[in-house]
């Protein structure tokens, strides 16, 4: 009988065990669980700041997405104080693969990004907490604003000049099955303004650091210039002007800084925790080894009226025996300009030119921007005159390359359509998509 | 589960049946003595069939009371001799006496070897087990103990990641069984699962090991449990095989201490030969002149000017640093240690103190570990005994980059020997450039700073002399701290970071053993039992910029604070039962199973069944062997099981936002994809093995034949990144390994000179069947790849075939039509080519002594397998202008020298750093991986100082290797973590070889 003891007691302790099969439950601490991230106001504004978090990344804002185009337009040479790797070779010598990882980057962070700010968008009317009516609207504006302004760097970048393929346009969260397949860039343009134009309607006109109606509106001025819809371009630019109450900095230089400017209408924000500049920072600044130089073709351009006291050029670039170097990513943790007044007044002064050549008053936006540069005012607004001051102004901000891509001008001595100036829909996208479309 | 238990001791109890009583008067004495008439100590001499039996003393002489009468066999039998039997009729009142002769048994098949829960005779064993001894594994000089087992057990594929102390160690039993979890095997110590891993910050390019805190010293045996019926038992954790540490113990018996030291030297194995600064200008100048649109001009003054970081002419063309002899420097390395033993009939006790001191190759790097043992083992009564266990250790690594983080990476990289280290004031030549090592080891502090304790408390209650249970109770916490900073003499602002580490393991094991020999020739053993553990692990760390003095070294005092946060853990539930029966002591059965349920597994799948089996047959035990004159053992074995991979993740299933955070708010964003079926990879194994001896055992071996099937193998399945992520975790790869393995012992002279051969072999193929029909990058730089049909981790490259005589190009092959060009095209030429791991690999160990001398020599070998030279291709590849070269491009094309494999040189953007066959080079080697000669001081002498035995040796450790790798040593690593990562280098630090001299003395 003894054994029927020995056996009991076993069963005992099995049995206390067996009770412990809860100590099977462990749900992560660091990660909320897909079921409840997105039921209430504040999951959904947490997920809003999660995109912003994700745009701020050196791949997107916080650097490849600027430095890519500067790369292709052979704005930047190598300055040998660091080494630069294959990736950013490949730019530099036109020869992009479908694996260059600044591409591919960019394409899983941005496609990353429109898919949390649709999911905001898609749980909105879900949600039904006391919070919601007063944000709801804010909530969209901000989620429609994101996704306008990855969509119209994707479509540049991505959009094919031959075959007229933009990149898919996804309004919606797509689930892990669905194969979708490129739009047409005409269609892009078309969602990315429909996108903005609501967001203009829906956003305030204060609102933290993050987008604002004005943003918007700005970066539908900017859309809506780069489509050719002047006119359009014209007022989207006038609102931010005229009611925003942005105003220029006395010094460019102080867009470039932690401290907030009051000419930036749209920035991505650092804190001394997060540092949203540190890409940038190692591509151009001498003191970090900066990989990059203005070309010597660029800073010709860039300092060519330094005689005539643009003082832009002490302020933003400097010379270290020999070589060329931007000043103005010099703070790793300054706040990112994305869009800036002077950039409303060039763009506004090329699209009054383009509706009606005799607009008296575009010399006028010319001239603010020359003003604030040290420079005389000038006495008619020519195209040209207003192309220069736009390269002068936007430098290494990520325009230069699209704006010769919009004029249609020969970019590193390529026809501004060639393939090699587009990126490529990343390999494993291609492995994976049915449906998608290579731009080759 | 409880109906299981049931079912089973009800059959036990069918079993078991009462003995019959019997007069018992009868007196038995006698002698036990080995054949060179030694008395042996301690041989148990029993009457089989009845419960009468007794033990020798010092003089070998036994005696056995109250007999019965009638007739009966006596056995006498010891460790480490062959059991003899006699048959004695035994008369009522009578004493007799029986004398015994025992044979030394080379083969040892009375051994008992440690199985999970619990030990097995080493002749009924019938699953695949190697077992390594504390005697093998003494005074070697390893990173980490694991180590220590290359060459020394069949089908354990090892190797050190890099000669860096304290550096990873990739662990293969046969093979490589899993894609996208862990291929490493469990590490049990002492019946607890050990915190093994990598746990340094990132970014140093060769991790760290926790396994690094086991004390070599501290190990009596390894055992290695490779086929399915041996780790099965382990469940979801066994599906890369087991390792089973068990550490020393006491033993009864007068007190004896232990003492050793030693020291020596270490040094790299082998040296890259990069150019001097005169060879560098002559071939960057050759390279300049080559490239089209390079102006050579005022004795090439645009080539000077290219330059990086201001070297002037003047510099450049008077300065030849090598940069090699500036990082490297002869090694150092120490150990200490001390340990005494003993114990009565009531306890035994254990204590151990061992300091480690290694200053490395490479400068700045030091790495030391002190780590006390005690071990106590007490038996309260007959029944009950109680012990416990405790092992603590603290390891210090003073960490250096390497690789592509910096250090010795640099110093063969971007380091030009055209630069200086210093200006002529004295400064660092471009500190801040991320060219001069020199400056940045000036510069910086890494310290990483480990304490790991090992606790285990234990007790077991023998209900009846068949019958016990154990009950252990372990902790296990592993504390590290990490202090970090770098001045501005490299960068503009200093930094500091502190980071701590802790994983807490708490674990405990209960199970209830059965062994009984029924009608004496039905040997039963059983044990069942359950298992729960829980591990937790929580990582903090704290940065600061902007220091407030550059002597304080603590993030505390700096401005720009940022910090970290991070915890997760898991936890398993198990049930296992095991039960072998040997008929006859010849015919064998194994079985067991294994329910498996983990936090890990998705909440539709949380438990998992791993049955095993297993079948032996000792055939030398039959009639019909006897006349066979010289097979003295023939053991024929086969097994099958299955067993589980559960190093997924912790998470994996579940559905996840991440948070972060942006300008001061806290955001979430999309994470992981939910998978509430993700469950355990499941390897099904089989094998077939043989063991064998001849002429009296003086030779033995084995055989192995084993086929591992992986299924509902985890895969991270691509899907479109349209979707807001990059895949999904699914159970859909399989893959297949099956392989040979073989070893020999030959006991080949046992005079006055005793010389013995242990010389094993293995081989395993490895191929992809289904992982979805995707072509997986281990690593875009690395070009390993995971496709079907292919062993994992083979290279996709494009086809070299040499260098043009008439323009000096490189030529590839044009794979559309066989002809070779030299245009590089990837996407069309790229074939799959060559395979990381070993056609056969193996080790064979000599072991000699004469009088008071010993010998070891030990041979490894690994044959077969490529190495990518990742970095090879901007090494050899031709002048990017950042790079230093290595010799090789001395023989570079020029019209007059036009047979030669070294393409025509040229200049940044006109070089030709491609992926190609060119860089994928065989690294099989022959090494010389232990030679010792020892020498035991007289016992004349010894006794005078009234010590036991003292010894002194010289060891020398990877002293010689033959390879025709052009890296560094062919022995390397860049990423142990990955599964299709391996066989590639790119500036890894290189392996040691170690001359050192020792002493030990026994008191």
């Amino acid at each position: 009988m003894k054994t029927i003891k020995y056996i009991s007691s076993v069963l005992v302790v099995c049995g206390v065990l067996s009770s412990c099969e809860k100590m099977l439950e462990m749900e992560p601490k660091m990660d909320l669980s897909d079921k409840t991230a997105l039921t209430s106001t504040a999951g959904l504004q947490s997920a809003l700041i999660g995109a912003y978090d994700r745009i701020q990344g050196g791949d997107l804002y916080g650097g490849r997405i600027w430095v890519a185009g500067d790369m292709l337009a052979d704005n930047v040479k190598i300055s040998g104080e660091q080494n630069t790797v294959y990736e950013e070779l490949q730019m530099i010598n036109k020869t992009m693969s479908a694996d260059n990882r600044i591409t591919t980057s960019f394409w899983s962070n941005a496609y990353f990004t429109i898919n949390l700010v649709n999911n905001v968008i898609k749980e909105i009317p879900n949600v039904s907490d006391k919070d919601i009516a007063a944000n709801k609207d804010r909530l969209e504006g901000e989620a429609l604003f994101i996704r306008a302004l990855l969509y119209f760097d994707m479509v540049r970048y991505l959009g094919n000049p031959v075959t007229g393929l933009g990149v898919p346009y996804l309004k919606e969260p797509t689930g892990i099955t669905v194969n979708p397949a490129r739009d047409n860039i005409e269609t892009c343009y078309q969602n990315i303004i429909a996108d903005l134009e609501k967001a203009v309607t829906l956003l305030p006109a204060t609102n933290s650091d993050r987008a604002t109606k004005w943003a918007a509106y700005a970066l539908l001025g900017r859309v809506r210039f780069y489509h050719g819809d002047y006119a359009e371009s014209i007022i989207a630019c006038t609102e931010v002007i005229d009611k925003g109450g942005f105003t220029l900095e006395p010094l460019i230089i102080n867009n470039y800084s932690a401290a907030k400017s009051g000419e930036v209408i749209f920035a991505i924000m650092s804190t001394t925790a997060d540092a949203s500049c540190g890409t940038l920072n190692g591509y151009y600044r001498y003191k970090s080894s900066g990989k990059f130089s203005p070309s010597n073709d660029y800073i010709q351009v860039l300092a060519s009226e330094k005689s005539s006291g643009d003082n832009r050029v002490m302020q933003l670039y400097e010379n270290i025996e020999g070589k060329f170097f931007t000043k103005k990513f010099d703070d790793r943790y300054m706040n990112v300009p994305i869009l800036r007044l002077s950039e409303m007044y060039l763009t506004r002064a090329e699209c009054k030119v383009m509706v009606n050549a005799a607009d008296l008053t575009a010399v006028d936006d010319l001239n603010v921007i020359r003003a604030r540069a040290g420079l005389t005012n000038a006495k008619k607004a020519t195209l040209s005159a207003i192309y220069l001051q736009r390269i002068k102004e936007l430098a290494f901000e990520g325009d230069h390359f699209h704006n010769m891509k919009r004029l249609q001008k020969d970019i590193a001595g390529l026809p501004w359509n060639d393939i090699k100036l587009v990126f490529k829909v990343p390999q494993r996208e291609m492995d994976v998509n049915p449906n998608m479309v290579q731009n080759e | 589960m409880s109906k299981t238990l049931r079912k089973f001791f009800l059959l036990m109890a069918l079993l078991v049946w009462a003995c019959n009583g019997f007069a018992q008067n009868v007196t038995i004495t006698g002698q036990v003595t080995d054949d060179q008439k030694s008395p042996i100590i301690g041989a148990s001499v029993v009457l089989l069939g009845t419960t009468v039996g007794n033990a020798t003393d010092v003089d070998g002489n036994y005696q056995i009371n109250k007999a019965p009468a009638g007739k009966f066999t006596i056995k006498a039998s010891s460790l480490g001799f062959k059991s003899v039997t006699k048959e004695i009729n035994l008369v009522n009142n009578q004493t007799i006496t029986v004398n015994f002769v025992l044979a030394a048994d080379v083969m040892n098949m009375e051994e008992m070897v440690i199985v999970g829960y619990g030990t097995n005779r080493k002749r009924n064993i019938t699953s695949s087990i190697s077992s390594i001894k504390a005697a093998e594994l003494a005074n070697i000089s390893v990173p980490s103990f694991e180590a220590a087992l290359q060459g020394r057990s069949s089908g354990v594929q090892v190797t050190s990641d890099n000669g860096l102390a304290g550096a990873p160690v990739t662990l293969r039993i046969r093979g490589t069984s899993s894609l996208s979890a862990s291929s490493q095997p469990l590490y049990v110590v002492d019946g607890v699962p050990m915190i093994a891993g990598n746990y340094g910050a990132s970014g140093f390019a060769d991790g760290t090991n926790s396994l690094s805190l086991i004390n070599p010293a501290d190990i009596e045996s390894i055992e290695v449990l490779k086929d399915a019926s041996a780790a099965a038992i382990y469940g979801s954790r066994s599906a890369n095989g087991v390792v089973l540490i068990t550490t020393k113990s006491g033993v009864e018996g007068k007190s004896e201490i232990n003492v050793g030291y030693y020291a020596g030297v270490t040094d790299v194995t082998h040296r890259l030969d990069l150019l001097s600064g005169s060879e560098y200008l002559r071939m960057a100048k050759m390279a300049w002149a080559n490239t089209p649109g390079k102006d050579t001009s005022n004795d090439y003054q645009a080539f000077y000017a290219a330059l990086p970081f201001g070297i002037t002419r003047g510099m450049a063309d008077s300065t030849n640093t090598d940069r090699l002899d500036e990082m490297l420097r002869l090694g150092a390395v120490q150990e200490a240690n001390f340990n005494i033993r003993g114990g009565n009939q009531k306890t035994t006790y254990y204590v151990g103190l061992t300091y480690r001191d290694d200053k490395g190759v490479i400068i700045n790097n030091a790495f030391t570990r002190a780590s006390g043992h005690i071990d106590l083992l007490h038996k309260a009564t007959d029944k009950f005994t109680v012990g416990a266990k405790m092992i603590w250790t603290n390891t210090m690594n003073h960490r250096v980059q390497t690789g592509w983080a910096g250090g010795l990476g640099t110093a063969q990289s971007r380091s030009l020997p055209i630069m200086p280290v210093r200006n002529a004031d004295g400064t660092f030549f471009a500190a801040r450039s991320g060219t001069n090592p020199i400056a940045y080891e000036n510069n910086t502090e890494y310290v990483q700073d480990a304490t790991s304790i090992m606790a285990n408390i234990f007790g077991d209650y023998k209900f009846t002399k068949w019958l016990k249970f154990r009950t252990e109770y372990a902790l296990t916490d592993m504390f590290q701290r990490e202090s970090r900073w770098i001045g501005t003499i490299t960068q503009e602002t200093d930094w500091a970071q502190d980071r701590r580490v802790n994983v807490n393991n708490w674990y405990t094991n209960n199970y209830l053993s059965f062994d009984k020999t029924f009608s004496d020739v039905h040997a039963v053993t059983a044990m069942i039992g359950t298992s729960a553990e829980k591990s937790y692990q929580r990582d903090a760390e704290f940065s600061a910029e902007e220091l407030a003095n550059p002597t304080l070294h603590n993030p505390g005092s700096g401005t720009k604070k940022a910090g970290t946060a991070y915890e997760g853990g898991f936890s398993f539930l198990s049930y296992f039962f095991r039960t072998n029966y040997a008929y006859n002591d010849k015919y064998l059965l194994s079985m067991s199973i294994r329910r498996d349920g983990s936090s890990r597994f998705g909440p539709d799948n949380r438990f998992g069944w791993f049955p095993a089996a297993s079948v032996g047959w000792i055939i030398s035990d039959e009639s019909f062997m006897k006349g066979v004159p010289v097979s003295s053992f023939l053991k024929l074995r086969g097994s099958v099981g299955m067993t589980g991979n559960a190093s997924i993740g912790n998470y994996s299933y579940f559905g996840s936002y991440y948070s972060t955070q942006y300008n001061g708010e806290s955001g979430i964003g999309t994470g992981n994809i939910a998978n509430p079926d993700l469950g355990w990879e499941k390897v099904s194994q089989i094998d077939f093995g043989l063991d064998w001896g001849i002429l009296g055992g003086r030779i033995s071996g084995g055989f192995d034949w084993y086929k591992k099937l992986t299924t509902d193998m985890l895969l991270n399945v691509n899907i479109p990144e349209t979707s807001g992520s990059s895949t999904v975790t699914r159970n859909v790869g399989s893959m297949l390994n099956r392989g040979i393995e073989f070893f020999i012992t030959s006991n080949n002279l046992t005079g006055a000179l005793i010389w013995k051969t242990e010389l094993n072999l293995a081989r395993n193929y490895n191929e992809i069947l289904d992982i979805n029909n995707q072509i997986i990058a281990g690593e875009t730089y690395g070009n390993n790849f995971a496709q079907e049909g292919y062993p994992i981790g083979a290279w996709r490259l494009v086809q070299w075939a040499g260098i043009d005589p008439l323009t000096g190009d490189e030529l590839f092959i044009n794979q559309e039509t066989g002809e070779k060009t030299n245009e590089y095209n990837y996407a069309r030429d790229a074939i799959v080519t060559g395979n990381p791991y070993p056609t056969f690999f193996g080790g064979m160990n000599n072991i000699l002594s004469w009088k008071n001398f010993d010998m070891n020599i030990m041979f490894t070998w690994a044959v077969g397998q490529d190495v990518y030279r990742d970095d090879a291709k901007f090494l050899e590849g031709g002048f990017d202008g950042n790079w230093n070269q290595t010799t090789k491009v001395l023989d570079a094309w020029t019209p007059e020298n036009t047979n030669t494999d070294v393409q025509r040189l040229t200049w940044q953007p006109d070089n030709r750093n491609y992926n190609t066959t060119r860089y994928l080079e065989d690294a099989s080697y022959l090494r010389l991986k232990d030679l010792t000669i020892g020498y035991n001081l007289p016992a004349s002498f010894t006794s005078k100082i009234k010590v036991k035995n003292v010894r002194v040796y010289f060891k020398g450790q990877n002293i010689w290797t033959l390879t025709n790798f052009t890296g560094w040593d062919p022995e390397v690593n860049r990423d142990a973590s990955g599964n299709t990562t391996q066989g590639v280098t790119y500036l890894s630090p290189p392996q040691i070889k170690t001359i050192m001299f020792g002493i030990n003395l026994t008191i």
